[in-house]
C-alpha cells in the first residue's frame, strides 16, 4: 500500500467514523432499539476490515483508491424535484405495474406505483417497515458482525435506513415488480439495503435498475466536471421451497459514480434463481453475487455482461456454494471492453463435501474490441465433494477480421458490421430474460451502449 | 463508336500477403457480359488476386492498378466495392453465430439499395424476394432463418454464397473455388443458379483449380496463372487441355509472355 493510499483510506474511515457518530441520534429516533447494536457492531467491524486493498486477493485487480479517494462530504438531499415524465425520461415506460422509485438512497413514495399488488405481495420501503413493522426484518438485519467479511458491507449495515423490502407470498401468479434507483447528485452516498423474500412456490421477476439523472443537480454545471459519488446497494434474497426468481440487474450509472452492489442469495430445497446482471455504466463499478444452495434441489443460473469502454472499470465477483447435494448452477458472464477499459471476472463455484451430484458449469468469454483495453478472469472451482459434474472455462478474443471482412464485403459498412458481431457476442445473456418488456429494456439499453462503445473505436 | 469501358481492367498488379510477393505484374480485362474462369495451381495466386479484388486487408497491393467501370477499385473500401455490384462467393465462408442469416441478407441487399438510391425492403419483402431467389439455388427457408453459415454443411454453405449473388445481384461476381468440396448434385446446383444470372450487364469471373465446374458453366475465356503472372489465356478448350496434361505442362511447353 502505498503511503498516500494509506492516508486516503484512513481519512475515509474517520470520514465515516464521524458520521456515524454525528448520526447515531438520528438513527436511533428511526430505528427500532434492536437495530442500534447492530449498527455498533458493523461500524466497529468496518474500522477493523478498513477498506479493501489490492493485496487482498479479490480486490487484486481493482483500485480502491479511487473509493477512498472520494469525497464524500455531503449526505444527498433525497428529493431531488423528479417529476413522473423524468422517471420515464430516465427508465423508459415502466416494464411492471408495480415500481418502487428511490431517489439518492431513499425511497420517493409519490413517484412509486405500489396501489395495484394482491395481498400475498408487500412491496415496501424499508425506512416504512422499520418505522412500522420492524420485527418483519429483525432476523434480515441482525447479522452478526464477525460474519461481515466485506467492508463495504460492513458500512452499509453500520448505515442501514432504506432501501426495497418485497415480501412474495405464496400465488400461482407471477409477480414482476420494478426497482428504479436514481442519483440525481454527483457527490455523496446512496446507501441502500434490499431484502427480497419469495415465499414457497411463489414465483417473481424482479428489476433492479441504476441510473443517474446529473442534469437535475444544480451545483453540477456540467457533468464532466461532476465529483463521484457512491452507491453501496446490498440486497439480500430469500428463496423458499420451490421458490423462483428472475432478478435482472441493470446498472447504468454516469461515469462519475462508484458502484458496489452485492446480491446475496439463499435458496431453499428445488428453487429456481436466476440472475440476469448487466453492467454498463459508473466510472467504477463491482457487483457481487452470491448465491447459497442450502437445500436440495436448488437451481442457479448466474448470467451477466459487462459492457464498458473509455476509462471505465469494472469487476464482477460471483460465488455459488453448493451446500447441498443434488443442486445444479450455470454461470455465462461475457465482457465487451473497448477503449482503455479495465475488466475482472471472478468467479467461485464451491463444491461442499456432501454435495453430491452436483452439476456446475461457469463460463466467462470476453471481447477486446480495442488494442488498450485488459480484462483479467479467473473462473475457479473448489469441489470437496467426489460424484459430481463440473466444468469451466473463459476466453479472451478480439473480433474476427475474418467475419468482419465477410460482413463488409457484403456491403456493411465498418461500424454497421461492427456492432453486429458485437450485438451476435452480447445477444445470448439478454435472451435469457423472460419478461418481454424488461428484456424490451435490457436491449435497448445495451444498444445504446454498444453504439458508444463501436462509434469511438472507428474513426 | 470506340471500345466500351471495360467493366474491369487490372495493369500489371502487384500484391503481397505477409511480406511475400505473390501477385507479379498480372494483366486481365473483363468486358461487360464476358464469363472468364482462371485456372491455376496451388499457390498460383489465384485466391490473392479475388482478396485485391474485393479489398481484404491483409492483401497488400504494391503496384499496379485494378478500375472498376474506369474507376479506381483499389481506392475504395470493401463495403463501397460491394454496394457498386461488386461480389465474391468466399472459398470459406464464414461462420458467424448470433447473426441470422436473413437478417444479414437483408440488411446487405438494403445497403446496396441505400447507395442505388432505392428505398429499403422491409422484412416482408424481404421475405417475398428472397423465397423467389432461393428456388435458383435448392434453398431450404431453414436455413434462412439460421445463424450466418453456424452448422452448414460444405455445400450448403456454397449455396448460400450463390443465393446472396442471387439477391444482390452483382455486377461483377468473383467466385473463389466455389466448386471445391461440392458432390456433383450440389456442383449442378450451383452452376445452374450461375448460369440463371448470366447476362449480357453482369460479368463473371471463376476461379478454380479443376476443369469440372466448366462444364457446367462454359466460360467464354479461360486464362492460367501460374507464380502470379497470367502464363496463357484462351477459349473454353484451354480448360480441357489443361484437364488431359495437367498443369505440368505449362511448366515445359507454354512460353512465358
Amino acid at each position: 500500500m502505498s503511503a498516500e493510499q494509506s492516508h486516503s483510506q484512513s481519512h475515509f474511515q474517520s470520514h465515516f467514523g464521524a458520521q456515524f457518530a454525528r448520526r447515531e441520534d438520528e438513527f436511533a429516533s428511526a430505528s427500532p432499539a434492536w437495530l442500534a447494536p447492530v449498527r455498533r457492531a458493523a461500524m466497529q467491524r468496518f474500522d477493523e476490515l478498513g477498506l479493501p486493498t489490492r493485496k487482498d486477493e479479490p480486490w487484486k485487480y481493482t483500485p480502491t483508491s479511487r473509493i477512498a479517494k472520494a469525497a464524500f462530504l455531503q449526505e444527498p438531499r433525497s428529493e431531488s424535484g423528479l417529476s413522473r415524465e423524468d422517471i420515464v425520461r430516465i427508465f423508459g415506460e415502466p416494464a411492471a405495474d408495480c415500481s418502487l422509485v428511490f431517489e439518492n438512497g431513499r425511497f420517493t413514495r409519490s413517484l412509486s406505483s405500489v396501489d395495484a399488488l394482491p395481498e400475498t405481495v408487500t412491496a415496501s420501503s424499508l425506512a416504512e417497515i422499520l418505522r412500522d413493522d420492524p420485527d418483519q426484518v429483525q432476523r434480515s438485519l441482525s447479522v452478526r458482525a464477525d460474519s461481515l467479511t466485506r467492508p463495504l458491507a460492513a458500512l452499509n449495515l453500520a448505515f442501514v435506513h432504506d432501501g426495497a423490502f418485497l415480501s412474495i407470498g405464496s400465488s400461482r401468479d407471477e409477480q414482476s415488480i420494478e426497482l428504479l434507483f436514481v442519483s440525481t447528485r454527483a457527490a455523496g452516498v446512496a446507501n441502500l439495503r434490499n431484502i427480497i423474500r419469495i415465499a414457497s412456490g411463489a414465483n417473481a421477476v424482479i428489476s433492479m435498475r441504476y441510473a443517474s439523472d446529473l442534469a437535475a443537480d444544480a451545483s453540477v454545471e456540467d457533468v464532466r466536471s461532476a465529483g463521484d459519488y457512491l452507491t453501496n446497494a446490498v440486497t439480500s434474497v430469500e428463496l423458499g421451497d420451490n421458490a423462483e426468481l428472475d432478478l435482472i440487474s441493470v446498472q447504468n450509472e454516469a461515469d462519475c459514480a462508484l458502484h458496489l452492489s452485492s446480491v446475496d442469495v439463499e435458496q431453499q430445497r428445488d428453487s429456481r434463481f436466476r440472475s440476469h446482471l448487466f453492467a454498463i455504466g459508473a466510472g467504477l463499478s463491482r457487483s457481487e453475487v452470491n448465491s447459497v444452495l442450502a437445500a436440495p434441489g436448488a437451481d442457479c443460473a448466474l448470467n451477466g455482461l459487462f459492457l464498458v469502454g473509455g476509462t471505465q472499470h469494472v469487476d464482477n465477483q460471483t460465488v455459488i456454494d453448493h451446500a447441498s447435494p443434488h443442486c445444479s448452477s450455470r454461470e455465462l458472464y461475457k465482457g465487451v471492453l473497448g477503449g482503455r477499459s479495465r475488466g475482472v471476472f471472478n468467479g467461485l463455484v464451491r463444491v461442499r463435501e456432501d454435495a453430491q451430484k452436483t452439476n456446475a458449469q461457469q463460463s466467462n468469454s470476453n471481447l477486446l474490441v480495442s488494442d488498450r483495453a485488459h480484462v483479467n478472469t479467473k473462473p475457479t472451482l473448489e469441489i470437496y465433494a467426489d460424484d459430481v459434474k463440473c466444468a469451466h472455462g473463459s476466453t479472451i478474443g478480439r473480433l474476427d477480421e475474418d467475419a468482419l471482412f465477410y460482413l463488409r464485403s457484403r456491403g456493411l459498412d465498418e461500424r454497421s458490421a461492427t456492432q453486429l458481431l458485437i450485438g451476435a457476442f452480447v445477444s445470448e445473456v439478454g435472451e435469457a430474460i423472460p419478461h418481454e418488456l424488461v428484456r424490451a429494456h435490457v436491449e435497448r439499453t445495451v444498444a445504446a451502449k454498444l453504439a458508444t462503445v463501436t462509434s469511438s473505436e472507428i474513426a | 463508336m470506340g471500345n466500351p469501358t471495360p467493366l474491369l481492367e487490372i495493369r500489371d498488379l502487384r500484391a503481397s500477403a505477409g511480406g511475400v510477393e505473390i501477385l507479379k505484374g498480372l494483366n486481365l480485362t473483363v468486358n461487360a457480359g464476358e464469363v472468364h474462369a482462371i485456372m491455376g495451381p496451388n499457390g498460383s495466386g489465384k485466391s490473392t488476386l479475388a482478396n485485391v479484388l474485393s479489398g481484404r486487408p491483409s492483401v497488400e497491393v504494391t503496384g499496379g492498378s485494378v478500375h472498376y467501370h474506369g474507376i479506381d477499385l483499389l481506392e475504395l473500401a470493401p463495403e463501397q466495392r460491394a454496394v457498386d455490384g461488386l461480389f465474391l462467393a468466399f472459398q470459406y465462408p464464414v461462420e458467424i453465430p448470433g447473426v441470422a442469416n436473413s437478417y444479414f441478407m437483408k440488411a446487405a441487399l438494403n445497403a446496396a439499395r441505400k447507395h442505388r438510391g432505392e428505398e429499403p425492403l422491409d422484412g416482408m419483402d424481404f421475405l417475398t424476394f428472397a423465397r423467389e431467389r432461393m428456388k435458383l439455388v435448392e434453398f431450404d427457408e431453414k436455413l434462412l432463418h439460421r445463424s450466418l453459415n453456424e452448422g452448414f454443411s460444405g455445400g450448403e454453405k456454397k449455396r448460400n454464397e450463390i443465393l446472396q449473388m442471387a439477391i444482390l445481384e452483382p455486377r461483377l461476381a468473383i467466385l473463389d473455388e466455389t466448386d471445391s468440396g461440392l458432390d456433383i448434385d450440389a456442383l449442378r446446383i450451383v452452376a445452374n443458379g450461375v448460369n440463371t444470372l448470366r447476362s449480357p450487364e453482369r460479368s463473371t469471373i471463376m476461379i478454380t483449380h479443376y476443369q469440372r465446374l466448366l462444364d457446367y458453366v462454359v466460360p467464354d475465356f479461360v486464362h492460367v496463372l501460374a507464380d502470379g503472372q497470367i502464363v496463357t489465356s484462351g477459349g473454353a478448350e484451354l480448360a480441357h487441355e489443361l484437364e488431359k496434361k495437367g498443369y505440368v505442362w505449362l511448366q515445359t511447353e507454354v512460353p512465358a509472355p
